[in-house]
């Protein structure tokens, strides 16, 4: 096996054992969902033991990876489409919270738990503050620093989102 | 010759790197022009001081130095790209797929020093000195 090939395998390991820890596999994940984790493993193998480096892009690839499976799950959901859009991740938590009663019923009638909106957008808003405080927006050219501390807790509410976003995978599709 | 020095965060080795090279070329009176940049630079912020003053204690001023990205243009410019780390060797290659034949790394690492105290630096930096001399850039130039 190859370099490349090793380093893809390596890669793939560390997502594994990522959503191990929340009880999810990449296999169930939309596939634009594991290009965004592919490219988290990358930059975490770079600044693996590198005390100096900025986490910002760990932090951004895993926001990345929320949006994009966001996108593909609730994202479908009439009344939901926003989340499937270009907006900041504040804005998406902020009209989490102003769901109409309609598309609430909805869900719940799909199977849905009707706290699942309240906890997202709650996760959704502290991935917010992370990317605001450490700048790791889109686009790299802005990023600011981002510590370990940061990467850590950006994983577990990545984690948690998507642990949580597999129970209505079933219902949504 | 243009060299481009590679490491983490562009705070404390591949700047230290970079003003031993400067001051080597002096030395060796090689035409070197060297820049240095970070994968996982920290937009603007100025070197660690504690690799400033280890520099300092040699002779080497690299207070002005501040964090850099490796940029595409960075990549172009140089005839030679150091790295201090293998992962970051790899990733450069990976992304810069036509620069891969001027990568090179140094060692396969050399340890960050950042946070870490004084002694550490000057371990950094002798470190740096022994393994830039080794680079073929000096070869039959010595004065």
């Amino acid at each position: 096996m190859d370099d490349v090939a090793l380093r893809r395998e390596r890669r793939q390991r560390l997502v594994e054992q990522f959503l191990a820890e929340f009880g999810v596999s990449s296999q169930q994940l939309a596939t634009s969902t594991n290009k965004c984790l592919d490219e988290w493993a990358r930059q975490l193998m770079l600044v693996q033991d590198q005390p100096s480096a900025n986490l910002a892009n760990v932090v951004l690839q895993l926001c990345c990876a929320v949006e994009a499976e966001l996108a593909v799950t609730l994202g479908r959901e009439p009344g939901l489409e926003f989340l499937a859009g270009d907006g900041a991740l504040g804005d998406k938590a902020r009209r989490l919270s102003q769901v109409d009663a309609r598309t609430k019923q909805r869900l719940t009638a799909k199977g849905v738990k009707v706290g699942l909106l309240g906890e997202l957008q709650r996760l959704l808003s502290q991935l917010a503050r992370i990317r605001r405080e450490t700048r790791a927006a889109h686009g790299g050219v802005a990023l600011q620093t981002a510590t370990s501390a940061d990467a850590k807790q950006t994983r577990q509410i990545t984690g948690t989102i998507f642990k949580r976003v597999q129970t209505t995978r079933t219902v949504t599709r | 010759m243009r060299l481009l020095v590679v490491c983490a965060g562009n705070t404390c080795r591949s700047p230290m790197a970079a003003g031993l090279a400067r001051k080597i070329a002096v030395e060796r009176s090689v035409d070197l022009d060297v820049r240095s940049a970070g994968v996982a630079h920290h937009p603007g912020r100025l070197v660690e001081r504690k690799a400033v003053a280890v520099m300092a204690e040699i002779g080497i001023d690299i207070s002005t130095e501040y964090s850099k990205p490796v940029t595409p243009n960075d990549v172009d410019w140089a005839d030679l790209v150091v790295v201090v780390e293998h992962e970051h060797a790899f990733y450069l290659a990976e992304k810069y797929p036509t620069a891969a034949a001027k990568i090179h790394e140094l060692a396969s690492d050399v340890q960050d020093p950042y946070c870490q105290p004084l002694p550490e630096y000057r371990k950094c930096r002798d470190r740096l000195e022994e393994l830039l001399l080794r680079l073929p850039i000096w070869r039959n130039r010595a004065v």
